[in-house]
């Protein structure tokens, strides 16, 4: 078969892109089948692009999430609904999609009925999406390793080792779901920079548009959060300007305070 | 007889287009659509859950739309988009959701309803929600024998319009019509407009295009890798 016109292109709602796809390709979000027709439509008006190998999808930036099962996500505990059976309480999380979602404190490692922990209102947790219920009810969020994280350790609730869980302190900031999944890419620039300039930072990244932050210094999360939202709008080369002017910046500032302060 | 419009224009042109997508950070998608003097600004909050758990729909979202506007029609516009907008959109995707799109129209010059249609359908299209198609909305004005399109409120005030939704894929296609006098609703006109109209909606649909592409490029730069 003939090369097909370049795949990767913007596209709108009711657009006809049956000649960009090889036919036998996945079809991802932002794409439908039409099986009178046979032929496959745009739902999203966003950038026509190839996931992998084999799926294809309309990429588009969004504040609101969608949850998807096995997305891993950052949320914040609502309030406590009630009992479940087994001795564990149900929380209310939530992850900035339409609905909150339901986490129970028994889906973490190591919990059990006398050894569980006690989630605050107000807490960040950082979970994957377990189930999406088949939307007749809220998603389901847990906090135990999932079919996706094959490589972790197992470690229990209690020490803070482990891949799921509450995170303590630090700060938390919405940012778009576009700029989630950018800064999750391996190579992202703006947390490469960040990590180069040698300040101590931790940042968890949720994909529906959360992200939490911690770091030793409040004058270093200012500027690791700044230079996050600001990289959403800037291409690679202005983002390592950026990051250098504005670490520069706050570096320059804390040695100024700390030079008054000696005197 | 054609005379010329009080604007200069033709009878099948339409006056300058102008959309402005993602104009509100509050909402979960905006757009400022302007045709002329008319300017319609629409803000799409959702899928949300609803307040009142009687209204969710256990496998389809339902659509509220309020219109801010001093005119008096008001509510059979409202219910009139709400029915055009839940036909074109994907709605068994989003089960037990609210979609409440707000529009306000900010400068009354006549062909309101199809700028609130094109303002909304451009805030949805910016809110990420999947629809089966976009509807093109285009108001004629029926003075025989010619048929005026676009008309500003000078040309509304003098004869009541009648307002054509097409599907965007397939301009033949005819969703839906408005119009607030009943005389103009015979088949017969709504058939020599749909004529006329269909041409028009291909410069609609391209100017869209036109529109997305512009916010879409800009974030290849810079956000998607």
């Amino acid at each position: 078969m003939a090369k097909s016109a370049q795949a990767t292109v913007a596209v709108l709602p009711g657009d006809n892109v049956t000649e960009r796809i090889p036919l036998s390709s996945k079809l991802g979000t932002g794409l439908r089948y039409d099986a009178a027709s046979q032929q496959v439509y745009a739902t999203l008006a966003g950038w026509l692009s190839q996931q992998n190998k084999n799926t294809y999808f309309v990429q588009v930036n969004l504040s609101r999430y969608r949850p998807r099962l096995e997305d891993r996500v950052v949320g914040i505990v609502e309030d406590r609904m009630g009992q479940d059976g087994n001795g564990g309480d149900y929380y209310r999380v939530n992850i900035g999609a339409s609905h909150l979602a339901i986490l129970s404190n028994l889906s973490f490692e190591g919990a059990t009925k006398r050894n569980k922990p006690h989630l605050q209102v107000g807490q960040v947790v950082y979970a994957r999406v377990s189930s999406l219920n088949e939307g007749l009810l809220e998603p389901s969020l847990s906090c135990l390793l999932g079919p996706h994280d094959a490589g972790m350790p197992r470690k229990d609730w209690m020490t803070s080792e482990g891949c799921y869980g509450e995170l303590k302190g630090g700060n938390l900031i919405r940012i778009s779901t576009g700029l989630a999944r950018q800064l999750l890419q391996p190579d992202n620039v703006v947390l490469q920079e960040l990590a180069a300039a040698k300040i101590e930072f931790e940042v968890a990244i949720g994909v529906n548009g959360f992200l939490w932050l911690n770091s030793t210094l409040p004058e270093y999360t200012i500027v690791i959060q700044n230079a996050i939202q600001n990289s959403q709008v800037m291409t690679d080369a202005q983002i390592r300007a950026m990051v250098k002017s504005l670490i520069y910046t706050a570096k320059k500032k804390l040695q100024q305070d700390r030079d008054a302060m000696e005197d | 007889m054609t005379e010329a419009r009080p604007d200069g224009r033709s009878a099948n042109s339409l006056r300058p287009l102008s959309c402005e997508l993602g104009c509100l950070q509050a909402a979960d998608g905006s757009a400022l659509w302007k045709a002329g003097n008319t300017h319609v600004l629409a803000a799409v909050h959702g899928p949300i859950a609803p307040r009142i758990a009687m209204e969710e729909h256990a496998e389809a979202f339902r659509i509220q739309v309020v219109i801010q506007t001093s005119s008096s029609n008001c509510s059979e516009w409202e219910a009139f988009l709400t029915r055009i907008l839940t036909s074109c959109c994907c709605t068994q995707l989003y089960p037990r959701c609210i979609l409440s799109i707000t529009i306000h129209v900010l400068s009354h010059d006549g062909s309101i309803l199809a700028a609130a249609l094109h303002a909304a359908v451009s805030a949805l299209m910016d809110a990420g929600i999947e629809m089966r198609t976009l509807p093109v909305g285009v108001t004629c004005l029926l003075l025989n024998p010619d048929i005026l399109l676009d008309p500003t409120q000078v040309e509304e005030d003098e004869s009541a319009s009648l307002m054509l939704v097409l599907e965007n894929s397939d301009a033949d296609q005819i969703l839906a019509c408005y119009s607030s006098s009943s005389l103009n609703q015979s088949i017969h006109n709504i058939l020599k407009c749909s004529v006329v109209a269909a041409r028009v909606s291909q410069a609609i649909s391209a100017f869209w295009r036109i529109a997305v592409e512009s916010k879409v490029k800009r974030q290849c730069e810079t956000i998607f890798s």
